[in-house]
């Protein structure tokens, strides 16, 4: 039963993380000047940031349940409460949620000109929503973050987006809200059996059979959209192509997170037992997903396309780990988490630089950039080769414990799961081989015009990649930074699931 | 982590130069960095210590400094050879191309002094990744090509490793990189032996090798011919010494290569395909596993780094000088290019076991060993490929470059830091070969081998010398011409295409519908149902409720005509509705 | 190296010198398979035939050569650009 511990340095922590961002949305349109917005939106994130290294430093990585916890009584009689707090998982999703928002301000420097403030303001409601998701403990809060974060994103990609942005939006919001229908009735259902919303407390509740099954498929299915899994996965790809980098980054980076997230707080937390009968099909979907997400990767010309599968396969990935039902499978499931979080922001941001440069996504107009852009392709070159996983970067660490726990599980298990880091291999090479070397026979005169305007990336575009690239080497070679957080929690999730 | 322990290892220095080398812009120091280098790791190799502390690392220890007799004598070889390459390419000026060599090199003492699977499989990847770089950096459209394949086919190879690895530390929670019993081999043995095969080029997985090194640039393939292949026969002889199944794959490969490159036009894939017949005849030593096998193996895999890089260096100065590398494209050339024609041929006869060469006193030593164990036919197989050997790089390759027809092709020789290259590694050839002790006092087990016997004289004597007449017999048969001669990669190119075909097609095919699907069983229903509603509510619910209101309208009007204004008409009304009023409360 | 060039082509020049020279030396060489003591066991089935290197090197090389040639031109050749169509 894990308990609350309400060690806050002196102020309320987490609430502050929450009400910084939500007081930045309330002022931004008083700021006048194009520049000044962009400045205030900046230190309002950057702030926002400082605020969550507590969040890291004064973390007690021996105590296992939820820490900085919060609780006040607000609408009691309906078992509404405000009660936050995190554990190791949700505390390093909300440390990558801080460390990726002003790197989206960053990379939204000059491609977003019009309807700035606004801009702003939806950047902050969604930072805020994510804050939100990952630090509520009652349920219903918890649920008024998740959808809540749908609108901010909805108007990013049908404000700021590409030219199809009214289909991707919309199949966005109706897709994602059918979902999470599901998740209102599980956590509908969970209030009427037990009287309580607050996450700890239901903890505490042993449900019968049809309890869980009733909550796990409910909230399979939302999460499963969410994460996604094949085959509720289409509309991602359609929401990638045509949001804004920025959209792009918070979508890949923290949006699906909230999936896998919900995966480990409902489904395996709450129904644990329904959680161990339906591993192995779970661990089927995500092979699935691992797969069929990496050939269809393969088969793509347009870069964002390309990465937005990728990102399908890596959720499976994640999904295989957390439902291996063992303590290295799970801790790698979150460690995968947030490298993917790490890894596809910066390709996304790579994407948007390109875009911006040479006005298209397709890996034909994008090709031989390895003479005009040498640091532009080094630090793609790096997240690309994260994206696969070879040594040396985080994604190495994350897949090597996933398959090491699939291998401990099934030998089948695991041949699959290394299938799909080749068929990982094989598209992300494509992709680097084309943008970095390969030319159009008969286009060289095309070619070298672009070429010829091509500009190197300045130095804001270096800092943004260079953070996550330095994030990247750091996991890479001192995993501990993450797994020390997260092993104390995981460790008890996993007690729960097999206990 | 014992900071102290990775600093004592040899590989630093080149990954050091890796690093800094993008930075020194100055060419004079860019030079003396490639020489200093291989000569400071060279240097450090003697200094290593006998046990090293493991390292520990995400819960595993790890040892990243194993060393005795055998991984010492491919420590020497390396750095031998990586001086040999550094001088060889001190007149490159770009950098990245000394970064991408210094990083391979590192990789592969990486993996000989490794202790475990899993430093062993960090290296691994470095080698892979790094050799790739040397492929491409070359920038033509068939090296970027090739590179790109080389690059799949070594990371397939590298997860067939990987999944051995994990598979292994599921069962027995062990990574250690020991020698493995045959008896006791299981899956994950096989899965790490087609790792390491896929890397020493065993066919079938042979055929990157040939489809990548003639792509690479002229001072890459020097690199490339010495370390991955020869890092795979060291990790095959540390874990899998004493395999059959490497005995029947090492004589077929040694017979296999030369076939092919009997019949090839372009002068590395040549040399290419002898890499594999070489090889071939150091999987079969370790195949057989006795202690004068094994040494065989260890001892032809030092002799042959020095030559294959002797035979590549000179191939590179013609590629260089002239921009050729097909043999129907050259010819004459002995006029032009007098020293590299003689580093050339001193590498011919080394690779063909002429007496006073290293490669007389290394490779008899595993047909020996395979005369002793009673193999003949391995042994007949492996003398048959000597004979190949000699006929396609002792003769065929040397007379239609340097001899033959002249080809109208300008050419000088080559610069000096070439030419001071393949000395080197001539001068060492000779030196093995006159002197065997300097090789043998480093094998790994006790020499009772003696290579200068009148019988083995005169048995390579006749052997070369009969070739040679066959060889002018039939002159006019072995004429290159201009073709490519399908290798295994067909198979794999075929494969690939297809499978890019499915990807594209099919798969996308029902990605697409499936979104479709979602767009028309419900996007396209929930729309239908939400105009249906509003219809229900515009036409039905919205009359019934807007005909409510409009009676009560028409009431209102009707009501509103009973106001008449009058006083007495109201004072009437209410006292008729108080006389109402009483009589019901009265009778009720 | 430059005495090695012009003494190339004065050897060249003399093909029949050349000839007798080569065939002078094979001569020799294939003698020393009489007067030379048998080696190790396995080494039996070639070396108990008299000249058994000199005629294994010959059978061996043309063997060799014209299988593989004929192999190669049967089923393996194709156009240089044959894997860019």
């Amino acid at each position: 039963m894990p308990s609350l511990l309400f060690n806050n340095p002196g102020y309320p922590l987490l609430s502050m993380l929450l009400c910084l961002p939500l007081a930045g949305a309330a002022l931004a349109p008083f700021v006048r000047h194009q520049k000044s917005l962009r400045l205030f939106g900046l230190v309002v994130t950057v702030a926002t940031l400082c605020s969550s290294i507590p969040l890291y430093t004064e973390f007690d990585r021996a105590f296992a349940g939820f820490q900085f916890a919060e609780h006040y009584s607000w609408l009691s009689v309906l078992g509404i409460d405000y009660v936050v707090g995190v554990d190791g998982i949700s505390a390093v999703l909300v440390l990558l949620t801080t460390l990726l928002m002003p790197l989206c301000m960053l990379c939204s420097w000059r491609e977003v000109q019009e309807r700035l403030a606004e801009f702003i303001v939806v950047l902050l409601l969604m930072e805020a929503a994510l804050i939100g998701v990952f630090i509520s403990l009652n349920i219903v809060l918890f649920y008024v973050f998740w959808e809540g974060m749908l609108i901010p994103m909805y108007l990013l990609i049908a404000i700021w987006g590409g030219p199809r942005r009214d289909y991707a939006s919309v199949k966005f919001f109706v897709y994602t809200f059918a979902g999470s229908i599901f998740l209102l009735f599980a956590l509908i259902a969970l209030y009427v059996a037990t009287g309580t919303c607050n996450y700890p407390d239901l903890l505490s509740y042993r449900f019968n059979p049809r309890m869980q099954w009733l909550v796990f498929v409910c909230c399979a299915i939302a999460c499963a959209v969410k994460t996604p899994l094949y085959p509720l996965h289409t509309w991602l790809p359609a929401a990638h192509v045509e949001a804004p980098t920025a959209g792009s980054v918070i979508l890949a980076g923290v949006l699906l997170k909230m999936g896998g997230y919900g995966f480990l707080r409902f489904c395996i937390g709450l129904a644990p037992h329904a959680a161990q009968s339906a591993a192995p099909l779970m661990t089927a979907v995500a092979l699935v997903a691992i797969l069929i997400g990496g050939c269809l990767a393969l088969g793509q010309d347009d870069l964002k396309r390309l990465i937005a599968y990728s990102s399908i396969a890596h959720m499976g990935f994640v999904v295989l780990g957390m439902f291996m039902v063992s303590v290295r499978g799970t801790q790698a499931g979150v460690l995968q988490m947030v490298n993917h979080g790490i890894s596809t922001s910066a390709l996304f941001i790579c994407v948007g630089m390109l875009y911006e440069r040479t006005h298209s996504r397709l890996l034909a107009d994008n090709c031989a950039l390895g003479s005009s852009m040498p640091r532009f392709v080094t630090l793609f070159t790096l997240a690309a080769c994260s994206s696969f996983g070879f040594p040396g970067t985080n994604g190495f660490i994350g897949e090597f414990l996933v398959i090491i726990a699939a291998f401990e599980k099934n030998i089948v298990l695991g041949a699959c799961a290394v299938c799909g880091v080749l068929v990982a291999a094989a598209y992300m090479l494509r992709a680097v081989q084309k943008i970095i070397w390969a030319d159009r026979p008969g286009n060289h005169q095309h070619g070298a015009a672009i070429h010829k305007v091509l500009s190197d990336i300045n130095i804001r575009e270096v800092f943004v990649l260079a953070v996550l690239a330095g994030g990247i080497v750091l996991i890479g070679f001192r995993p501990s930074v993450v797994l020390d957080m997260t092993s104390a929690s995981v460790t008890m999730l996993v007690q729960r699931l097999s206990g | 982590m014992n900071v102290e322990v990775l600093l004592l290892h040899p590989a630093v220095p080149f990954i050091v130069g890796a690093l800094l080398m993008p930075f020194v812009r100055n060419i004079r120091l860019q030079q003396t960095f490639c020489v200093v280098i291989p000569i400071a790791a060279f240097v450090m190799i003697y200094n290593l210590p006998a046990s090293a502390p493991t390292v520990c690392y995400l819960g595993l220890q790890l040892h990243v400094l194993r060393v005795d007799t055998l991984s010492f004598l491919f420590l020497h070889v390396f750095c031998l050879m990586a001086l040999i390459g550094a001088l060889y390419s001190l007149h490159v000026r770009e950098p990245d191309h000394h970064c991408a060599a210094f990083l391979y090199v590192a990789g592969s003492l990486g993996v000989v002094l490794s202790g475990d699977y899993l430093t062993l499989f960090v290296c691994w990847e470095l080698m892979a990744i790094a050799s790739t770089l040397l492929i491409v950096q070359r920038r033509t459209r068939e090296s970027l090509a090739a590179g790109f394949r080389y690059l799949l086919i070594h990371v397939a190879g590298g997860l067939s490793l990987f999944a051995g690895i994990m598979i292994k530390y599921a069962h027995s929670g062990s990574l250690s990189f020991v020698p493995i019993a045959p008896a006791a081999a299981g899956p994950a043995d096989i899965l790490i032996m087609i790792g390491f095969m896929l890397n020493a080029a065993v066919p079938p997985l042979h055929a990157w090798l040939a489809d990548a090194y003639p792509e690479a640039t002229v001072t890459g393939a020097v690199y490339l011919c010495a370390f991955t292949t020869k890092t795979a026969v060291y990790a095959l002889c540390r874990a899998f010494s004493g395999f059959e199944v490497l005995t029947l794959l090492g004589a077929g490969m040694a017979l296999f290569g030369v076939c092919f490159a009997i019949v090839e036009n372009n002068i590395r894939r040549i040399l290419a395909y002898h890499i594999i017949s070489q090889v071939g005849y150091m999987v079969c030593g370790i195949g057989i596993g006795t202690d004068m096998a094994v040494n065989g193996a260890c001892s032809h895999a030092y002799a042959h780094i020095i030559y294959k890089a002797l035979l590549f260096m000179g191939a590179g100065c013609v590629l260089e000088m002239t921009g050729k590398q097909k043999l129907t494209e050259l010819g004459g050339l002995y006029r032009y290019m007098p020293y590299s024609f003689l580093f050339t041929v001193i590498g011919g006869i080394s690779i063909s076991g002429f007496p006073l060469t290293s490669g007389f006193v290394s490779k008899s030593m595993v047909t020996v060993a395979a005369a002793e164990v009673h193999r003949a036919v391995i042994f007949m197989i492996l003398m048959l490929a000597s004979i190949g050997t000699f006929l396609s790089v002792g003769i065929k390759l040397p007379y239609f470059v340097w001899f033959g027809k002249p080809a109208e092709v300008p050419a000088r020789e080559a610069p000096w830091n070439m030419r001071c290259a393949m000395t080197l590694a001539a001068v060492i050839c000779l030196g093995i070969g006159c002197y065997p002790q300097l090789l043998y006092r480093m094998l790994p087990h006790p020499v009772l081998y003696q290579p200068y016997t009148m019988t083995h004289l005169s048995e390579a004597l006749q052997l070369l010398g009969f070739t040679g007449l066959g060889f002018y017999l039939l002159a006019k048969k072995l004429a290159p011409r201009d073709v490519i001669h399908l290798d295994f990669d067909w198979l794999y190119r075929r494969l690939a295409r297809l499978f890019m075909r499915l990807c594209r097609n099919p798969l996308q095919g029902i990605d697409t519908a499936l979104g479709e699907l979602s767009h028309r069983a419900g996007l396209q229903h929930l729309m239908a149902a939400a105009r249906f509603c509003a219809g229900f509510d515009l036409q039905r619910l919205d009359r019934y409720i807007d005909g409510a209101a409009r009676q009560v309208l028409v009431c209102g009007e009707r009501v509103r005509t009973l106001h008449t204004g009058n006083i007495q008409h109201y004072i009437g009304a209410a006292l008729m509705l108080l006389f109402l009023l009483l009589v019901l409360g009265v009778f009720s | 190296m430059r005495r090695g060039a012009p003494l190339i082509d004065a050897i060249r020049r003399r093909p029949l010198l050349l000839k007798h020279l080569f065939i002078v030396c094979l001569g020799c060489i294939a003698s020393t398979s009489l007067a030379v003591p048998d080696g190790a066991p396995a080494h039996d089935v070639v070396s108990s035939i008299p000249f058994g290197w000199s005629l294994f090197g010959l059978i061996g090389s043309c063997g060799l050569a014209l299988a593989c040639k004929a192999v190669a031109r049967r089923f393996l050749e194709r156009d240089s650009d044959y894997y860019e169509r």
